[in-house]
């Protein structure tokens, strides 16, 4: 039985009048590679942000490695805690947590008063005591492998946008996470940089790195999933093997999706 | 940034503190006066601190303080802010040129009249220098336009006395220079001090020739009290009455003269006058 | 009007008066400002944590605060800090320099807030975002993410508001507090020389303001262009390995 990476439970979220979220459960096991495609304003951001807490979702838990992280009680959990039959959680240090969930953004949010390695080092240095030494070493080590080490000392603002974000998922590694949040990460790219960011994905994924992965890439979701989950009017419809998931969709909505995209 | 910001305000505070406290073994008597009207009240440059305030009105600031027994401070202000200073009780009394009006009488309590001198009490018209002398009567004015500051004896006068004149209101001397000089009104009410002190500094400024009729009660000015200091007023005219017996409001105009004269002191080729 | 008097009066003034101008009222005028805008800012930047406070309340309290501050005329609030203050707090014992600087203080903070918030918030939602996601923390987000960005913004309209604030010190002149415009009050007050007076201090006023303009925009295009910490950054990285081998 593999181990349970990122649980949820009955996510609900709301903006104003609008429900984005409408109870999604969902389970991403350690190693797994999970692809959510979907109509954009189907929730699929939204989901992913949940996930370390960019938005808060109103209602539902979410368990990271077996942890709760969102603080939310169940009415029955709010009644036994009144009654004092059970304990009130503890307080839930969120950027704890964060610092083992990697998230690269669309717009890549690199740093751009920090250099390149700078973007980098700044996190393990403040947040895991790396020295300035080490945090250079693995640096420099991360930027070799995707191809940026003559662009250690450069500032971002000379980056092209597929080198940025290339820079944004080192960075992101750098804290050496558990799991990666993909959101978007080459809808903001020309499309001739599309292909290097998508390499440095796959590359990273075939190291078994559990990612979970919003994109509008259908034969790249095709390509590198475990698993393919289909979001629409904020939940999930659909999920299957990539396989089955393209050749034999089955929900409606699924389909016409498909049907316009491929 | 709470604490540094607190500890900058509190050292601010104190600074403030230490430079408000002076040697205080006497009472302080405080008096508003805007030193920017020679020669009742000026700035002496050569001199700092409280001494550098001198004219008439000065030194009759110095002689009621003297003579109420308490250490004078003189706290320098604008013209409109010493009356605002007198009406809020920041100060005990103005000191600055002021002449007798209704507006006033009605919110301040007014000394009875102290006379700085003929100069001052006359009040007069000014003009350019290539009409000077050509305005001497009321009838020669008809039509004309007449400048005069605000809320001023001045302003008043023109609108008893020169019905036929249009009136322009001006809100300080240095813009009705200006003013005059752009043909914005053809004569300028003045008192005639600061006439003479106008005309010793501007070349291209002359006497009108015409003089207003003063009725008796502007002849002259008055020290601005709080509506509330009553006792304060009685004692300040038994002082005025006393200083005008011995004769002193002459000698405090000739030495304000004096000193402004010194500092005034060119004529148009800039030679020092005496 | 007679340019060759007016002219020669300039600079009989200024021989004689030179001292009145230069030393004394441009340093207070120069000391007005610096502690207006340096205090300013200080109360300036707790205004502006305030007004993004989580409390609604004190976000309301704060908006008065600053529309009260900016929708007056500075005149009215100098008579207010000069004047009625000084009778509520008798105790105070303060001069009218130091109260008319206090006052200039609150004016600027108002302001100067608004420079800060606006900066604060100019700064790109998906920074806060990105640090955020690494495991930073609030405070280490503003402090070494957004701070750095908003200080590009914030700087040069802070200098800006120095230009500003210097010359509003002017309307100190109320209370002769012995900043450049007083001197023009006191050396026309003796001279009757007022053009004359106001176009030295204008003079002084435009040589202060003039190159601090310059200053701000060379400022703000030094600030635009955000590879200006390359060379820094690099000169440091050298010194670093250099001392490593």
């Amino acid at each position: 039985m593999e181990m349970e990476m990122i649980k949820t439970v009955d996510l609900h979220k709301s903006f104003g009048s609008l429900h984005v979220l409408t109870g999604v459960s969902e389970t991403i096991r350690k190693g797994e590679v999970v692809s959510i495609i979907g109509p954009s304003g189907g929730g699929k951001s939204t989901f992913l942000r949940c996930l370390n807490l960019l938005e808060k979702p109103e209602q539902g838990k979410i368990y990271f490695e077996g942890a709760e992280i969102t603080g939310n009680l169940t009415k029955e959990e709010k009644h036994a805690i009144k009654a004092g039959t059970m304990p009130k959680p503890a307080k839930v240090n969120i950027d704890q947590h964060r610092q083992k969930m990697g998230m690269v953004f669309q717009h890549f949010n690199v740093f751009p008063h920090l250099s390149v390695c700078q973007n980098i080092t700044l996190a393990p240095t403040m947040l895991k005591g790396k020295t300035e030494a080490e945090a250079n070493e693995m640096a420099k080590e991360l930027l070799s492998r995707v191809g940026l080490i003559d662009k250690l000392d450069e500032m971002p603002g000379k980056l092209s946008g597929g080198q940025k974000q290339r820079l944004a998922i080192v960075r992101a590694l750098a804290m050496e996470p558990d799991v990666m949040l993909f959101d978007e990460p080459t809808s903001a790219l020309d499309p001739e940089m599309v292909g290097e960011v998508l390499d440095v994905i796959k590359g990273l994924v075939n190291t078994g790195m559990t990612s979970v992965i919003v994109t509008h890439e259908m034969r790249f979701a095709r390509e590198v999933s475990d698993r393919v989950l289909f979001m629409a009017e904020g939940n999930i419809l659909e999920q299957n093997t990539p396989d089955q998931f393209f050749t034999n969709p089955t929900h409606p909505r699924l389909k016409d999706f498909l049907s316009k995209v491929l | 940034m709470k604490k540094v910001f607190a500890i900058a305000l509190t050292a601010l505070l104190l600074v403030g503190m230490l430079a408000g406290c002076s040697s205080a073994k006497k009472e302080v008597l405080t008096v508003a006066l805007s030193p920017d009207f020679a020669p009742m009240e000026f700035v002496d440059a050569t001199k700092t601190g409280q001494d550098k305030y001198v004219g008439f009105d000065v030194s009759l600031a110095k002689y009621i303080a003297e003579e109420l027994g308490m250490e004078l401070e003189i706290k320098p202000m604008s013209f409109d802010a010493c009356q605002t200073a007198v009406g809020l009780g920041n100060v005990d009394m103005s000191i600055s040129g002021f002449s007798w009006t209704e507006d006033r009488a009605e919110n301040y309590n007014l000394s009875d009249y102290y006379h700085a001198g003929d100069n001052e009490d006359e009040q007069t018209l000014i003009t350019l220098a290539e009409n000077a002398g050509k305005y001497e009567t009321v009838e020669s004015l008809a039509g004309l336009k007449v400048g005069a500051q605000t809320a001023s004896l001045q302003e008043s006068l023109c609108k008893e006395q020169l019905p036929d004149c249009e009136l322009v209101v001006v809100a300080d001397l240095t813009t009705a220079l200006m003013q005059l000089r752009n043909g914005d009104f053809d004569v300028l009410a003045v008192a005639k001090g600061n006439g003479d002190a106008i005309i010793a500094n501007n070349s291209d400024i002359a006497p009108s020739g015409f003089f207003f009729e003063v009725d008796e009660k502007y002849t002259g000015n008055v020290v601005l009290l709080n509506k509330e200091s009553d006792e304060l007023t009685a004692k300040v005219n038994e002082i005025l009455a006393k200083a005008e017996a011995a004769g002193l409001y002459i000698t405090w105009y000739d030495e304000a003269k004096a000193t402004a004269g010194i500092e005034v002191s060119y004529d148009d080729a800039g030679n020092e006058l005496s | 009007m007679n340019f060759a008097t007016i002219g020669s009066n300039i600079v009989k003034l200024l021989s004689q008066y030179w001292k009145v101008f230069l030393i004394e009222g441009l340093s207070n005028t120069l000391l007005l400002t610096v502690i207006a805008v340096s205090l300013g800012a200080l109360l300036g930047a707790l205004v502006a944590i305030l007004k993004m406070s989580r409390f609604k309340v004190i976000r309301f309290l704060i908006s008065i605060y600053i529309e009260v501050i900016r929708g007056t005329p500075i005149l009215l609030q100098l008579y207010i800090f000069v004047f009625a203050l000084p009778s509520l707090l008798p105790f105070l014992n303060l001069s009218y320099f130091t109260w008319t600087a206090i006052a200039l203080c609150i004016n600027s903070s108002a302001y100067v807030s608004e420079v800060f918030r606006s900066g604060i918030q100019a700064v790109d939602k998906g920074q806060t975002e990105a640090a955020r996601s690494l495991g930073l923390s609030a405070g280490q987000t503003m402090r070494k993410i957004i701070l750095p960005q908003a200080i590009r913004n914030i700087l040069p309209a802070l200098g800006n508001e120095f230009i500003m604030i210097l010359k509003e010190t002017s309307l100190a002149s109320t209370f002769f507090v012995g900043d450049l415009m007083t001197s023009y009050l006191t050396v026309k007050g003796a001279t009757y020389l007022g053009f004359e007076c106001l176009i030295i201090v204008g003079m002084i006023y435009l040589c202060v303001t003039f190159p601090l303009s310059k200053l701000v925009s060379w400022f703000e295009k030094k600030m635009a262009n955000p590879n200006y910490k390359k060379h820094d950054h690099k000169r440091k990285r050298a010194v670093m390995e250099g001392g490593k081998v």
